[in-house]
């Protein structure tokens, strides 16, 4: 059956519909959409159902940004990189617009990650088995100290990672598997899910901030919506044009973000992190944030395919279902499947540019106008309708009432912080990158018997290492040159 | 939005866990050989939190913002949140996540239509999701 045929067709467009819905609902994740969705595939032939794969996964990592836009809630981790700017865009000019920056950069980063899994799918194998638990840890410590460096306070960076990987630390240790801060509570022993935390940080403390703050915000937002009344244009066009501005950022972007997603472990969520990070760092535009993570993490779900396909190593929770699919259909992913199963891997590359190409952009411009609809809701019922979803999505994670109870918490904690000017994204950042850094870390020593040296022994981690120094010491001086220019400037005036 | 009040809850809030981070952990197990074991980050992350919070505490504050004039609404909602497991085990899922939808519309000065419209929404997708994806309401 090749790609063509109207069932693998089907398959592809049915997947992306339903990737769309499971990514626009915050709790409902691209993970839990394939889960799900195994059963059914299973009953489809190979390149069917690797159609629908590649249909459910790209649409829902775009997808991802549809919940950003509406409600600043993102609705999956890969999103909740760049909610603030997304959602600030939706606001000043229309969702229409930031919904085009989302779907064009997600689409030029998919294709652009398509051409590194077609052509330099073999550098890249070569690259990944020169990463070890010393150059990940390095290349997540470049990851905290640029988030750090990105906010406009350094102290409340650290602060806000530092609660996040504290709550990382919550059940067992990631190195010895010894229960940490559970207070005896089995619910508490696997630690705290991720998606809940992001459902309360974004969700509901964005539900208590219009509580606090009142409704005026409303009204200011209608005059914006009812100036912009072309959704054609913005999507399209508008959006064309700012891609094309930026057409070399987003090169740069979807090749770190291809680079990142490749590693196994680190995936969609870390490679939005990291370059919209970059952007913020260059003090860049919000779109041009946008389009950063954006297209970096369309690119890196295209990067996680590669040590998929070529080595049968998973480089995130989305591959390992699908090498999951490969096996029970009786396919072997590794080296043998490019010589064995060459049509289903030209299905692959056919599926990923048909989803980057057509799928994205056309289910996109849907999305943008159900958004246009939706955000003309008055914001008191919407706000209220997304704290009932959210209350539906902590629970529908792992049908756990524990987790109601830690979205509360979580989702106060969120108020306070966010009020505070403290960024939110870094806790959630810190809970995912808190228990990575730290296993790194302690598989390192436990290895070396505790020889610090040893993270300075291997040329990438050396590299890594200087990298990461290079950041402390460039943006310590940017802003110590920045502070002294204020300084001097009133006196110049006098 | 940062104002005084709300950035020293937020560093009292980090100075609390670091505090917590500390006393908590040192209850943990060291490796073989003395080396620190799951206690060590732990421990880092207490002692950069509870410099932090310390340092934003006894700083000059940032930016004030006029008196808070929503106060009530937000603490009760604050004192609501938390008996979502509660109401869950006596109304079921649906019920419960339609009622925080209308309490939290009602809460924001909605219609009383508009917040059972917001309500009503939520219990009709709640009730798709329980039918067909198979949470368990």
């Amino acid at each position: 059956m090749s790609l063509l045929s109207p069932e693998t067709l089907l398959a592809l467009l049915m997947g992306s519909l339903y990737g769309i819905i499971f990514g626009s609902i915050p709790g409902l994740t691209v993970t839990l959409a394939l889960s799900l969705a195994l059963p059914v595939l299973l009953f489809l032939g190979p390149e069917t159902a690797v159609a629908a794969v590649i249909g459910i996964s790209a649409a829902a990592i775009f997808a991802g940004d549809i919940g950003s836009v509406i409600a600043r809630v993102p609705g999956t981790p890969a999103s909740a990189a760049y909610t603030e700017e997304i959602h600030d865009i939706a606001q000043e000019r229309s969702p229409g617009y930031a919904l085009g920056i989302a779907a064009l950069g997600s689409a030029i980063g998919s294709l652009i990650g398509l051409g590194f899994l077609v052509i330099g799918s073999f550098a890249l194998v070569w690259l990944a088995k020169q990463f070890s638990s010393f150059e990940y840890f390095w290349l997540i410590l470049l990851g905290i100290v640029s988030g750090i460096f990105a906010v406009p306070s350094m102290l409340k960076g650290i602060v806000a990672f530092g609660i996040g990987m504290l709550l990382g630390t919550i059940g067992y240790d990631p190195a010895l598997g010894y229960p940490r801060f559970t207070f005896g509570l089995p619910a508490l022993l696997g630690g705290l899910d991720f998606i809940v935390a992001l459902i309360a940080f974004f969700g509901v403390s964005e539900v208590l901030w219009h509580i606090y703050q009142g409704h005026h915000h409303q009204e200011q937002r209608l005059r914006q919506f009812s100036r912009r009344p072309s959704l054609l244009k913005d999507f399209y066009v508008e959006s064309a044009r700012l891609c094309w501005k930026a057409r070399f950022s987003i090169l740069r972007s979807a090749t770190i973000g291809t680079l990142v997603g490749f590693l196994p472990g680190a995936g969609s969520d870390l490679a939005a992190w990291i370059n919209s990070n970059l952007m913020r760092l260059r003090k860049c535009a919000k779109e041009d944030v946008v389009l950063a993570g954006t297209s970096s993490n369309n690119a890196a779900v295209a990067g996680a395919w590669i040590p998929a396909m070529a080595l049968g190593l998973p480089g995130d929770t989305l591959t390992a279902i699908l090498l999951g699919l490969f096996l029970a259909l009786g396919i072997t992913p590794g080296p043998d499947l490019f010589q064995r199963y060459g049509q289903l891997v030209i299905s692959v590359y056919m599926a990923f540019s048909l989803a980057s190409v057509v799928i994205i952009p056309l289910g996109g411009y849907f999305a943008a106008a159900l958004a246009s609809v939706v955000t003309r809701i008055p914001v008191q019922p919407l706000m209220g309708a997304v704290l009932g979803l959210c209350i539906l999505g902590a629970y529908a994670v792992n049908n756990n009432p524990f987790d109601l109870m830690v979205l509360s918490v979580l989702g106060l904690f969120g108020f306070l912080l966010r009020q505070g000017g403290f960024p939110i994204g870094l806790v959630v950042l810190g809970m995912v990158l808190g228990p990575l850094l730290e296993r790194n870390f302690m598989v390192s020593m436990i290895k070396t018997h505790w020889d610090l040296t040893s993270f300075f022994d291997r040329p990438v981690a050396i590299i890594l290492a200087l990298a990461t120094l290079g950041l402390i010491l460039g943006m310590l001086w940017a802003r110590y040159k920045m502070r002294v220019r204020v300084r001097v400037g009133p006196a110049q005036e006098e | 939005m940062e104002n005084a009040p709300w950035e020293r809850l937020g560093a009292g809030l980090a100075l609390a866990l670091g505090l917590a981070a500390l006393g908590l952990s040192q209850g943990l197990p060291r490796l073989e050989g003395g080396y620190p074991g799951p206690s060590l980050f732990p421990q880092i992350l207490g002692a950069i939190l509870t410099a932090s919070g310390l340092t934003l505490l006894v700083r000059k504050s940032g930016t004030r913002t006029p008196a808070p004039t929503r106060l009530t609404p937000l603490l009760g909602m604050g004192a609501f949140l938390p008996l979502a497991p509660w109401f869950l085990g006596y109304l079921g899922l649906i019920p419960t996540a339609a009622l925080y939808a209308v309490v939290a519309a009602l809460l924001l000065r909605s219609q009383w239509w508009e917040a059972l419209g917001a309500g009503l929404f939520v219990a009709i997708f709640a009730h798709l999701l329980v039918h067909f994806l198979g949470v368990q309401g």
